[in-house]
């Protein structure tokens, strides 16, 4: 337990240093290529998203602070690009406060999502670059560097839910995941006649729904332009139902990553590769 | 029930019918249970079989809690918490 202490420090590491500036991580973990692309890649999605939104998304935050000493200001979800986003609050201020009417700018729905992708993106980057550090131990001591990495796994979900089980050739969860979690979604959304995922109407709903991933994300963005026409007597359980998706789509990809660290700590005995030892789930 | 605006109450009760159905709020509760039920069965275990099996009775569970607690939410407002007349 004592010898596994400093690989257990670098881990922890990983994911703060990740979860304050996104690629930083995997920087310090010698992926430095890819550290800055997912740093120029999340960064860019923040301040293009604020660009397109008008900074209005300031006005969904505010500042927390302590003894008078303002510490952070805090904006779900985009928080998880913890400096960016700290960054955007010193600099920026919202266009409400020079009396214009968020409802002018166009391309509004479209910024909102994508600078809360940049921190649902960057939580989950914390879990890939913890996994490349796994992967990189793993490599050393093994010589194994086949099939997905925990991260990776993780990851996956943000393209597709069960997308991380389908890469561990876990056919059955898979299915079961994305079949769940998009059908829960699109339930939701039908109950909600597709107007519900709104940050404006629902900003506490929308960083659950938010979690989705890509397909939550284009549904949400192709849905901006609906409005409610009529009284919806089941909106409240839509709402609860698409929110629920989001968060399931954590549950899952947090499976997906101990499913792979699982599989890793039995191959050394049974001397399989990773997907043949899950089980056929 | 026809209200003083004649519109029917907050509930949604009145001139334009009930808003809500029971058997539809059933029906929900049961989707919702069986999409819970089935995220953590999957989470904690690893054989189809388990999973399934795992879904249905937490599926069952679920809606025993939430139908139990409705029941006495609405025998406690239909009784003590109800204002008089």
């Amino acid at each position: 337990m004592k010898a596994d202490q400093p690989a257990r420090a670098r881990l922890g590491w990983t994911i703060a240093f990740t979860l304050m500036l996104p690629g930083l991580g995997h920087f310090l973990a010698g992926r430095r290529a890819e550290g800055l692309a997912w740093m120029v890649f999340c960064q860019g999605l923040l301040f293009g998203g604020f660009a397109l939104a008008g900074n209005t998304q300031l006005d969904f935050g505010q500042p927390f602070s302590l003894f008078g000493l303002p510490l952070c200001f805090l904006l779900a979800p985009e928080i998880g690009n913890f400096l960016g986003s700290q960054a955007a609050w010193v600099m920026l201020r919202s266009v409400e406060f020079n009396g214009q009417y968020p409802e002018a700018l166009p391309w509004r729905h479209l910024g909102l999502s994508m600078s809360g992708a940049s921190g649902v993106i960057s939580v989950f980057l914390a879990a890939h670059a913890a996994g490349c550090v796994l992967a990189e131990r793993r490599a050393a001591q093994t010589g194994r560097d086949r099939g997905p990495h925990p991260g990776e796994a993780a990851i996956a979900n943000l393209l597709l839910p069960g997308l991380g089980h389908a890469l561990q050739g876990r056919a059955f969860k898979a299915r079961l995941y994305t079949l769940t979690i998009l059908g829960l979604f699109l339930a939701g959304l039908a109950l909600g006649d597709f107007a519900d995922f709104n940050r404006q109407r629902h900003p506490y709903y929308w960083i659950g729904q938010m979690m989705l991933g890509l397909p939550g994300w284009l549904v949400g963005w192709i849905a901006t332009h609906l409005r409610f026409e009529r009284v919806m007597p089941y909106q409240d359980a839509g709402l609860l139902f698409t929110t629920s998706a989001g968060m399931f789509n954590v549950i899952a990809a947090l499976d997906a990553w101990q499913r792979v660290e699982q599989d890793w700590k039995r191959a050394p005995a049974s001397a399989t590769e990773p997907a043949a030892a899950g089980g056929g789930a | 029930m026809e209200t003083r605006a004649g519109v029917g109450d907050r509930a949604g009760r009145g001139r334009g019918g009930r808003m809500t159905s029971p058997w539809v709020m059933l029906l929900l509760l049961v989707c919702f249970g069986l999409a819970l039920s089935a995220v953590l069965s999957a989470y904690r275990d690893e054989e189809p079989a388990a999973i399934v099996r795992g879904t249905l009775r937490r599926t069952a569970m679920f809606c025993a809690a939430v139908l139990g607690i409705a029941a006495v939410a609405y025998a406690v407002s239909a009784t003590i918490l109800l204002p008089s007349a």
